[in-house]
């Protein structure tokens, strides 16, 4: 069985102290800096990255998804004992979680979000196990006109499930696609849109936006709005963990299916951690017998979307790595970390870089445990520090950022950058134009405009190249139908996320 | 809400740059071609953009009236908006002629005070402790080049 092979490949990878030490680091670093209200895995990334310079692509690959999923985990306790998401993907937990707070109950609803993250982080790794290679064996067959409509679908699906309708959405990832021509174009060698500065030719830095889109504007927006005042957390003993049997049992379909949501919103290029979660508490309460349950502690209401979000951002893996576009966000940076690395993240990963791959598959089980079991004894470390006023916080984590993104290329602009994408950031989010598929409207523009050139080249011009081919026809087929299905419908998870907003300031 | 209109205006700026570039044709595109695709696809979705607003308003128009006049209590706070934003800058410029502890106090001490509750010398402990942290992760651990002090 090949898949024995693969685990066997993975695990004699992985298990060397370097690795294991690394693997800690990121999911320690990820945990803690998700607890935290205002840092989330994007920030996290960009402040360690320097690090990663200093050791083996694989093992940087490691530290940094260990980050990723470990904010995942850390995320929830935030959102359930204040209230405020301590990422994006964990906001919907506030809606259920904290109430099950104020009911004394924060130690179990701790407990269960905990064992879900571990759940669907365990559902990814086997998706990833069974189904990536196929992937990269299909994405080997595609030609230029796939690759094409295959990003156009991922871009289109980032867009339709922006939280304020279709049409914000697809104007980011057009802005994301023009700042991504900045800089050189590889074909001609002509400078576009770079006004000159030699400091332009290179193209925008990718670590800068994220860090001002999200990061600069999110601690502006805190700040503004004074969400981080008058919040104190409960102090949660041990033993005050332990779930009782009806919580059990109310859980383990919502589980279940919540992987399979995330899993499978992981899979799909566009989208990631944050909209998982989101469309899993969504569908539990459709499908719920007690709708009216949800948004009073409901239990179904924070396992759903937690194990959702944790199947995706591992799931998110299998797109990034096999077919070289990323999932969402967070693994639009995680790819230009694997190219600063100098490894192009494509169909032939697997096969070029096997101890790569499979050794990042093992160290997400290894990475999962160690969460699983770190998560629970550690609580009072957490409440702890959340006890740290935010005031005291922020500065810090802006000079991070600042250094971060310097350490990284060396090159004051990029500083400045941050300063500018942060005043685009505020205003955005004061616009309610998100930042997410512009960022990957960004990452994805040359490779687009690559293969749309190139399918054109080989078909003399003839654009019915995107529809002749199946796979591109209903690639772009499928575009379509999500198009009209956000347009009729505008976004199922719309409510939902204008509530969260409105619960967590 | 000026979303539309400025995203419209950025569009069609994007599309008249593109001219400036050589456009080619669809079987031998030039630097110029996608961008000017991209800058009228931008347009479009401005255009919706402006239109979904405006249909919003109108049918909103009322009680955004009443949140404005309930809402005149909050004076417009500069701090927390500028503040962050003018801290990066400073670490900018800072940086390479100054070094890197100045710019990190200077860059800490200016977003400190983007929060009123926050007292100065709160703020000149965490920007002493933040100097002190990152030299030694950044400069002694990760051996990053930087100069601690530039004069």
């Amino acid at each position: 069985m090949a898949v024995f092979d693969h685990i066997a490949t993975g695990f004699t990878a992985v298990f060397t102290l370097q690795k294991l030490l690394y693997c800690f680091f990121g999911v320690f670093m990820g945990m803690l800096m998700g607890v935290l209200p205002g840092i989330g895995a994007m920030a996290t990334i960009s402040m360690l990255l320097p690090i990663t310079f200093y050791v083996s692509p694989d093992v940087g690959l490691i530290m940094l998804a260990g980050i990723y999923y470990g904010a995942q985990y850390g995320g929830s306790i935030a959102s359930i004992l204040l209230n405020l998401p301590g990422t994006p993907s964990s906001a919907i937990i506030c809606l259920d979680g904290y109430p099950m707070a104020k009911q004394g109950r924060a130690g179990p609803a701790i407990f269960l979000t905990t064992v879900a993250s571990f759940l669907g982080s365990m559902f990814a790794v086997i998706l990833l196990l069974t189904i990536a290679p196929l992937a990269a064996r299909l994405a080997l067959t595609f030609g230029a006109a796939d690759y094409f409509s295959l990003m156009i679908l991922g871009l289109v699906a980032a867009a339709s499930l922006a939280r304020h309708g279709v049409a914000r959405g697809l104007a980011m990832v057009a802005v994301g696609l023009i700042l991504g021509m900045v800089g050189t174009d590889v074909t001609s060698g002509t400078y576009r849109f770079t006004f000159g500065l030699l400091d332009l030719a290179d193209g925008l830095s990718i670590i800068a936006m994220a860090m001002g889109l999200f990061g600069v504007s999110e601690i502006i927006s805190n700040l503004v709005s004074g969400a981080h005042r008058r919040r104190v957390p409960q102090s949660i003993a041990f033993r005050d963990l332990v779930p009782v049997k009806k919580d059990l049992r109310q859980s383990s379909g919502p589980v279940a299916r919540g992987g399979i949501i995330g899993a499978f919103l992981g899979i799909l290029p566009g989208t990631g951690a944050s909209i998982a979660s989101f469309v899993a508490y969504g569908f539990e309460k459709r499908i719920s017998k007690v709708p009216g349950e949800f948004g009073k502690g409901h239990v179904p209401g924070i396992v759903a979307p937690e194990s959702a979000n944790n199947a995706a951002a591992q799931a998110a893996f299998i797109p990034t790595l096999t077919l070289g576009i990323p999932g969402d966000a967070v693994m639009a940076l995680m790819m230009s970390a694997l190219i600063i690395h100098g490894i192009q993240p494509g169909p032939t990963v697997i096969e070029s870089h096997p101890d790569l791959f499979w050794g990042l598959v093992a160290s997400f089980v290894i990475g999962n445990v160690l969460l699983l079991i770190m998560n629970l004894p550690l609580i009072g470390l957490w409440v702890k520090l959340l006890t740290i006023p935010y005031r005291y916080l922020y500065p810090v984590i802006l000079v991070l950022i600042c250094v971060g993104v310097y350490a990284v290329s060396s090159n004051v602009y990029d500083v400045v950058q941050v300063f500018l994408f942060g005043i685009v950031g505020y205003l955005m989010m004061r616009a309610k134009l998100e930042p997410a598929p512009m960022l990957l409207g960004f990452v994805l523009g040359p490779l687009l405009e690559d293969n749309f050139r190139r399918a054109l080249i080989l078909s003399r011009g003839e654009l019915s190249v995107f529809v002749e081919r199946p796979i591109s026809l209903s690639l772009l087929l499928a575009s379509a139908a999500l198009i009209a299905f956000s347009l009729r419908r505008p976004v199922a998870v719309a409510a939902d996320g204008d509530q969260s907003r409105e619960v967590s300031r | 809400m000026l979303a539309g209109p400025v995203l419209l205006l950025f569009g069609a700026a994007v599309f008249a740059a593109a001219w400036t570039y050589e456009i080619g044709e669809l079987r031998r595109m030039g630097p110029g071609y996608f961008p000017m695709l991209l800058g009228a696809t931008l347009c479009l979705f401005a255009a919706l953009i402006a239109l979904q607003d405006a249909k919003d308003r109108i049918s909103s128009g009322r009680r955004a009236r009443r949140t404005i006049r309930s809402g005149t209590g909050n004076r417009f706070q500069w701090r927390p908006r500028i503040l962050p934003l003018f801290a990066i800058l400073l670490f900018a410029m800072l940086l390479e002629t100054a070094g890197f502890v100045p710019a990190v106090i200077a860059a800490v001490a200016t977003a400190g005070f983007a929060e009123r509750s926050n007292s100065s010398l709160a703020i000149a402990v965490i920007a002493a402790a933040t100097a002190i942290f990152t030299s030694t992760v950044f400069v002694y651990l990760l051996g990053i080049p930087f100069r601690l002090f530039a004069v």
